[in-house]
Order: C-alpha cells, then sequence, then structure tokens
C-alpha cells in the first residue's frame, strides 16, 4: 500500500473514530428519514468507513455504495456533541475507494463545448451592460459556474448586469470548480481545476461567485494545497480573494430595489452550513420587502452535484418536503443562492402547479 | 447458524426489504453507544426490522423453534451493550413500530409501540398539557422501548422517579411466540404477580416489550432553570445536599465538574471564571409562580452559604434550553477528550454524594489518571469518567485497579453499580458482589422459567454458563 493510502485511512480513522455512536445525527439526516436502514444515516455511514480501517468487515464496494448515499450537507455536525466531520469523511473514503468506482466524474466533451459556447454567449450579453452609477475603482472577475453554463445562462447574465452596478466586472473563462470530480473522490482531477483556475485569475483581487457548491469549493483550494510547497501560497491567495454574491453585496453595503412579493429564502448547504453565509442574504432581501422565514430553510432541498441522477427517489422524497414547506410559508418567491438548489427547486415550483415561483436570489436584488 | 430456509420465512413475515442479511447491514446492528469496541464485530446473522406485534410474535416463535438467539434492539443509544448481539441470531430491531395507539386525557395515559421515540412521547403529550418526566440524555433519539428494557433515568429523577414510575402496563411477547399483556390502566391493581415491574429493567432477557401503556401527570405550568458555579466541588456537592435536606425539591439538580465545563467549551461558546471547579445545573418547577420563585431565593441563599462564585438564572424558555443543551450534550463531549472513557453509572444514598466525589477523587488522583465528573447530584447517580488510552498497556491495569476501587467505595456506602444505565455487558462481573450469590440465583431461576431455550439476548446481565439447547 503507498504512504498516501496508508496516510487516507489514518485521516479517515482519525475523523470516524470520533463517533461515540449516540445517534443524535439520525434525528436530523435527511436521508435517514428516507430510508431508515442504519447504513443508510449518518452514524451507520462514518461506521463504516471505521470498517474500511479495520478491514475485514464487509465488501469495500458495500462500503463505497453506503457513503455514496450522504449529502455531504452537514446537518449531522450541528447537533453532533463530538462535532465528528462527516462529509470530510465520506469524502475520504470515497478519495480512497475511487478505483472501485464507475460513475462519471465529468462533464461530457458535448457538455463541455456547450460551457464554452456559453462563456462566448455570456460575453456577448454583457457587452451592453453599462457599468457602475457612481464613480469607483473595485474591479472583480465573476466566476462563471458549470450548471450555469448549462441551464441559466440568463440568470448568470442577471448576475452580471447587478455586480456591474456595483465594480468593474471581469469575465475570465474559468475551468469548473472541481466539486464534481471531489464529489467522486478523485481529488487528483480536482487539485487540477484548482491550479488551472488559480493561474487564470491571478492578476484580480476579488472573485465573486453566485453558486453556493463554487464559492465553497474555491474558498477550500487552500487546505487541499496546503502541503504543495510549489502551490500552497498561490492557493492560500487565491481562495482569500472567493466571495460568494450575497457575502460581496452585504460587505459592500449594497441596497437593493424593493419588490411586491413575499419573498423567502433557502439556504444552500454550501452556503449557510459550509461558509457560514446566513445572514447576509435575509439582511439582502428584507430590505427588498415582505420576507418570511421557511420552514426547514436550512434542510437539503435533495439537489447535490449528481444526487438527483443517483438516487432519484431519495432526491424526490426530499424536494417534496421542501415543497410542501414553501407552500406552507406562503411566499410566492422562493430564493436561493446555488445553481443545484435553484434547479431543484424549480422543479418543485412545477410541482406544485405553479403555487410559487423559484429564482436566483440575483433576479430578486 | 440460520438455514435459508428460516431466513426465506422471516422474509415472507416482515417483508424482504425488512430482512438484512449483507456483511455491512449486519454491522450496523453490531454496536451501540457503549465503551465495548466495534471490533472485532458481534456480528448478528440476520436483522430483522418487524412493523407490528404480530410480526413479531411470528419471528419470534421462528427463532424458539430453531433455538435462534434474538437481541431486541431499539435506536442502540445504550450505555452498556444491552442491545449488541453477543451470541449472533436475530436482532430484532424495533425502531419502525412507531404507533400512538392512544392518548388518553381523561385517564392521563398514554399507550405507545415500543419503537416511539421518547422525545416524540414527550411533545405529544405537552401538547395537552400533560407531562412525561423520565428523560435521559437521549430521550429525543432513544425508544420507548429501550427505555424500558433498561429502565432508564434522567435527570427528573430526583423529584419524579425513573422509568419504571410510569409504566402502567406492558404488552410482550415471549421467548416462544406467546403475547401476553401485564398491568393495565387501572391504578389499583394486584392480578398474579407483578409482571409489569418485573420486565421493566430486564434488559431485553426475559421477553420483547412491543407495547407500553405509561401514565402521565399534569405538566408543572412554571419552571425556572439556574445555572450555580462553584471554586470547590464540595461547595457544589454540599448545596445540592443542603437544598434536599431544606424540603426544596427541585426538578432536577445536575453537577458538572471542571473537565467537563473545558470539554463543552470546546465545542460550543461557554464562558466560565477561572476559579470554578464545579458548576450546578438546577430546574425547579410548581404550578404557582410564587413557588418557584421562593425555591429559586432558598437556592440562591444556600449556594451563597458554599462560596458560589456566579448564578445565572434563565430569564425566557429558549435560554433555559440553552442551559440544558450544554447538560445533554456532555457525555459525547467528555468521551471525545481522550483516546478512551470508561464512564460508570454509580448510585449513592443521596446524603452520600459529596463523600463518593472526595473518594472518587482520592482513588484517581492515586493512580495518576484523568477523571470527570458529572451527574444527577439531586438522586446520588453519578457518571466518573476516567479518561485514559486503554492502548497503552500500563494504563490499562491501573484503570482497571481504579474502576475496581470505585466500585468498592460505592458498595461501601450502601451505594450501587448501576443506577439507570444497566448491567448489559460492561458490568456482568460486579453482579455477584453486588446481589451476592443467592440473589444472582434468583435471577437466574427467573430468566430459566421465562426463557428456557436461552434466545434472549444471550450473554447479558450475567456471564452465560451453559449453551443454548438445541
Amino acid at each position: 500500500m503507498t504512504d498516501k493510502n496508508t496516510e487516507l485511512l489514518k485521516e479517515i480513522h482519525e475523523i470516524a473514530s470520533k463517533c461515540d455512536r449516540c445517534g443524535n445525527c439520525l434525528l436530523v439526516c435527511p436521508v435517514f428519514a428516507v430510508n431508515s436502514r442504519e447504513a443508510c444515516g449518518a452514524r451507520g455511514m462514518v461506521n463504516a468507513a471505521r470498517a474500511l480501517t479495520k478491514g475485514g468487515v464487509a465488501a469495500e464496494e458495500d462500503i463505497l455504495e453506503a457513503v455514496d448515499y450522504c449529502l455531504l450537507c452537514g446537518a449531522c455536525i450541528d447537533v453532533c456533541a463530538s462535532k465528528v466531520k462527516v462529509p470530510e469523511v465520506m469524502l475520504k473514503t470515497r478519495q480512497k475507494l475511487v478505483h472501485l468506482s464507475d460513475k462519471p466524474f465529468d462533464y461530457s466533451a458535448e457538455e463541455k463545448e456547450k460551457m464554452n459556447e456559453a462563456f462566448d454567449a455570456l460575453c456577448e450579453r454583457c457587452a451592453e451592460i453599462e457599468g457602475p452609477e457612481t464613480e469607483t475603482n473595485r474591479k472583480i472577475a465573476y466566476f462563471f459556474g458549470c450548471q450555469a453554463r448549462l441551464d441559466a445562462i440568463d440568470t448568470a447574465a442577471k448576475t452580471v448586469q447587478l455586480l456591474s452596478k456595483t465594480a468593474d466586472v471581469e469575465l475570465i473563462n474559468n475551468e469548473c470548480c472541481g466539486l464534481p470530480a471531489l464529489t467522486r473522490g478523485h481529488v487528483d482531477v480536482f487539485v487540477e481545476d484548482a491550479k488551472q483556475n488559480i493561474q487564470l485569475f491571478e492578476d484580480v483581487d476579488t472573485i465573486v461567485s453566485d453558486c453556493a457548491c463554487c464559492s465553497d469549493t474555491l474558498k477550500k483550494v487552500a487546505s487541499y494545497l496546503a502541503n504543495d510547497p510549489e502551490w500552497s501560497e498561490r492557493a492560500a491567495g487565491f481562495s482569500k480573494k472567493v466571495f460568494s454574491l450575497s457575502e460581496y453585496l452585504a460587505k459592500i453595503g449594497y441596497l437593493p430595489e424593493k419588490h411586491e412579493e413575499q419573498i423567502t429564502y433557502h439556504d444552500p448547504c454550501h452556503l449557510g452550513r459550509n461558509q457560514g453565509i446566513k445572514k447576509e442574504p435575509r439582511e439582502l432581501l428584507k430590505a427588498v420587502g415582505g420576507y418570511v422565514e421557511l420552514a426547514g430553510a436550512d434542510v437539503c432541498c435533495g439537489g447535490p452535484c449528481f444526487f438527483p441522477s443517483d438516487y432519484p427517489e431519495t432526491s424526490d422524497a426530499l424536494l417534496d418536503k421542501k415543497r410542501q414547506n414553501i407552500e406552507k410559508s406562503g411566499a410566492a418567491i422562493v430564493t436561493t443562492e446555488c445553481y443545484n438548489c435553484l434547479k431543484q427547486l424549480k422543479r418543485a415550483a412545477e410541482k406544485s402547479g405553479g403555487k410559487f415561483k423559484a429564482v436566483h436570489i440575483s433576479e430578486i436584488l | 447458524m440460520i438455514t435459508q430456509e428460516v431466513v426465506q420465512k422471516i422474509r415472507n413475515i416482515v417483508g424482504k426489504e425488512h430482512t438484512l442479511d449483507s456483511d455491512l447491514d449486519r454491522f450496523g446492528y453490531s454496536y451501540d453507544s457503549s465503551f465495548v469496541p466495534l471490533f472485532p464485530a458481534s456480528m448478528p446473522d440476520l436483522v430483522v426490522r418487524p412493523r407490528t406485534t404480530e410480526e413479531v410474535a411470528e419471528v419470534m416463535k421462528i427463532a424458539y423453534d430453531n433455538a435462534i438467539p434474538v437481541t431486541a434492539r431499539g435506536t442502540a443509544s445504550g450505555r452498556t451493550g444491552g442491545s449488541i448481539p453477543l451470541k449472533g441470531g436475530i436482532v430484532l430491531c424495533l425502531d419502525r413500530m412507531t404507533s400512538v395507539i392512544e392518548l388518553d386525557q381523561k385517564n392521563m395515559m398514554i399507550t405507545v409501540e415500543a419503537g416511539v421515540r421518547t422525545g416524540d412521547i414527550y411533545n405529544l403529550c405537552a401538547q395537552k398539557g400533560l407531562f412525561y418526566p423520565p428523560d435521559p440524555a437521549s430521550f429525543k433519539f432513544s425508544t420507548i422501548g429501550g427505555n424500558i428494557a433498561e429502565d432508564a433515568g434522567g435527570m427528573r429523577a430526583v423529584k419524579y422517579g425513573v422509568t419504571h414510575n410510569f409504566v402502567m402496563g406492558l404488552e410482550v411477547v415471549l421467548a416462544d411466540g406467546r403475547i401476553i399483556k401485564t398491568g393495565g390502566k387501572s391504578i389499583k391493581n394486584v392480578t398474579g404477580y407483578n409482571m409489569t415491574q418485573l420486565i421493566v429493567g430486564s434488559e431485553g432477557t426475559l421477553g420483547i416489550v412491543t407495547k407500553a401503556i405509561l401514565r402521565l401527570i399534569p405538566m408543572p405550568k412554571f419552571r425556572n432553570t439556574l445555572l450555580l458555579m462553584f471554586p470547590t466541588l464540595d461547595g457544589a456537592c454540599d448545596t445540592i445536599h443542603q437544598m434536599l435536606q431544606a424540603g426544596i425539591v427541585p426538578a432536577s439538580a445536575e453537577l458538572m465538574d471542571r473537565t467537563c465545563l473545558k470539554a463543552i467549551a470546546k465545542n460550543r461558546k461557554f464562558d466560565f471564571p477561572d476559579t470554578v471547579q464545579a458548576c450546578i445545573v438546577t430546574e425547579v418547577d410548581g404550578s404557582e409562580e410564587y413557588e418557584i420563585k421562593k425555591q429559586a431565593e432558598q437556592i440562591e441563599k444556600i449556594a451563597n452559604i458554599n462560596g458560589v462564585v456566579e448564578i445565572r438564572i434563565a430569564k425566557t424558555a429558549q435560554e433555559a434550553d440553552d442551559l440544558w443543551a450544554i447538560r445533554r450534550a456532555l457525555s459525547p463531549a467528555v468521551g471525545a477528550l481522550a483516546p478512551d472513557r470508561i464512564s460508570e453509572d454509580i448510585s449513592v444514598p443521596r446524603n452520600e454524594f459529596p463523600e463518593i466525589v472526595r473518594r472518587i477523587r482520592t482513588i484517581v488522583n492515586k493512580y495518576n489518571l484523568d477523571f470527570a465528573v458529572y451527574g444527577h447530584a439531586g438522586d446520588g447517580n453519578l457518571h466518573p469518567s476516567i479518561l485514559c488510552d486503554m492502548s497503552d498497556p500500563e494504563q490499562a491495569k491501573v484503570v482497571h485497579k481504579a474502576v475496581d476501587e470505585v466500585f468498592a467505595a460505592t458498595l461501601e456506602l450502601g451505594g450501587t453499580l448501576s443506577g439507570e444505565h444497566g448491567i448489559g455487558i460492561t458490568k456482568q462481573n460486579y453482579l455477584k458482589d453486588a446481589l451476592g450469590e443467592a440473589g444472582v440465583d434468583v435471577l437466574k431461576s427467573i430468566k430459566k422459567a421465562l426463557d428456557p431455550k436461552g434466545i434472549l439476548n444471550p450473554g447479558k446481565v450475567w456471564p452465560e454458563e451453559e449453551a443454548i439447547h438445541d
């Protein structure tokens, strides 16, 4: 076994062995609520990872299957008395067992072509946008995420338009943030993407991303390259430049225009929990007008990277709960700051028969 | 051990998706929340998850006919290995039996299936102004069936008692699959032996509890929570001692020492003065507001006599919840302080609480060990935790010595080795010391009568000597 592999197993053991199996996580684990076999909940998944480090307990394929079911939402950590880093140990286990996985982890050639064209399309649309009304030295770059490129160019354009009111916005044809590869355990591919992005944004001081998945992952680049002597400093510098949309707008004191309808907000797991950004979007929306809080706002919508296609039934079950909560809130519009969540919420809007609309927060602000 | 034919029969009863036999699935049902090591795993041969009493009875009949060991399980939050299947066989997981049969407001009783979470029972009753008091730290997640099997305690025991004080009746599936009902809703009821109270705390070794009738009391209208911080452990213990002697019975009075406070502060924002060595969280309740005000004043007075450094009184329900959340998170937080943690569950007569704490400290200091003390100071039940690294053979040796001495001290003071966690696996060796040989023989006779083939949770409570009959 290579040094890296042994190291990885040690890291998995270090995290998983902190679990004392109290079971509190299972009260909030969204997938366990759908599928109540032990191996389908946070506690079972963490201990499956522990079984991997022990060896000889269960087939590695089965362990991979168990840890693949994790949404990586982190709701478990909120209630865990020992704060076991469940999503992290899930990712490390997937990384350790990556040789057993034949699931796709990258976009297809057609999708990649579409994404390139999308960049050109965005540049075209944004050519007409005027700069900020008041004089400002602010220069930022927009990170154009893959999900936005594939099905929401209009929304991205709205974000750029919004950002252009506050600063001089540069459009860079960035690489994928690498989350899909990371999710599947292909850390090497993620690191390659990261290095590309570091170089592309070298001359930029501020990077704004309107997709929680991207902003979170880009902020994590520093930790993944911390032990690389050639890249660690550049990576640290890079991650420091990254801001989520509402984080940036709150920082500069942006004042949105008023809007008539009742609005509510769904916390993307990658924004609320992972980045701790919950107050900023809410403050911005409250300034817009009739804001109502969504019950279970931070419960995962079931739409993270690959999850809806890997586990359609569970994804639908989670989405259904989200839809019911949105309907109960009485809001006409539900907003969010993540393209994966947005896709999922739009499906919910459809299923509700038009009782509410789902839009990106940039379309409201 | 279980033939494919038998597995198929069981699949036909509970359904294919609720009969688990893969390695990983079985591993998931081989552990609980005790410090029994995860490996080598005590794997069951089969995990069965029934939905109804009838399914349980049919499965038990098959198990009995084929002499297959059966270990009942709720959500495996237990602390003594009660739901760990020591001899393979079937893990009978009742967590799908979540029906509330009836909330009888007139009689103030609730009838539930064994898999209902205790926290859900509490909430359901609270909505109707009724109160189910027993609140083990795991209550949000543990099942009532599990609580009953272990006669779970909790923080409110000092004023209200433990689980068995609230069980009026049970539906039990016997080892051979027959179903009996014990007790009932009548307040006065002496019909044969008190089987209800025999089954409560029997740790799944005498029968499988499938339903329970629990009595409730009116929800106290007013509550107040106080946090008291002391410069000495003695000051804290004496405060509780004097409180009770003065006739103030708090709904709960929890003690935490400095090691515990530091453990909590690691994972959540919690500030306390440097001089603080021990802290008490106590709740007073009553039906009149002046009652709880008076109790709070009296407690403050006594605390001041004993040198209290800081007093925090919760002003809102949310603040009270926050204070209690600290206490509930304690056990796992302490567990995370060291690679291993040997935690005990000793109980002494209330007045001996300060003395047992002093003796434990002496013992642990003698062996140069680190420890944390917390517990239900109001009722004499405490959980001293020895923090160590059992992979160090030197430490392992002295830890066992220390635990032995702690137990000896407990028994000397007229106490018991199992306040509320049960005996399970982890305390079997001390049973004879506690009960004497005749005492253990009586238990064995009862076990033989109700489970002649020895298939119900074998290997628990006392070390097994006889093999299972075929």
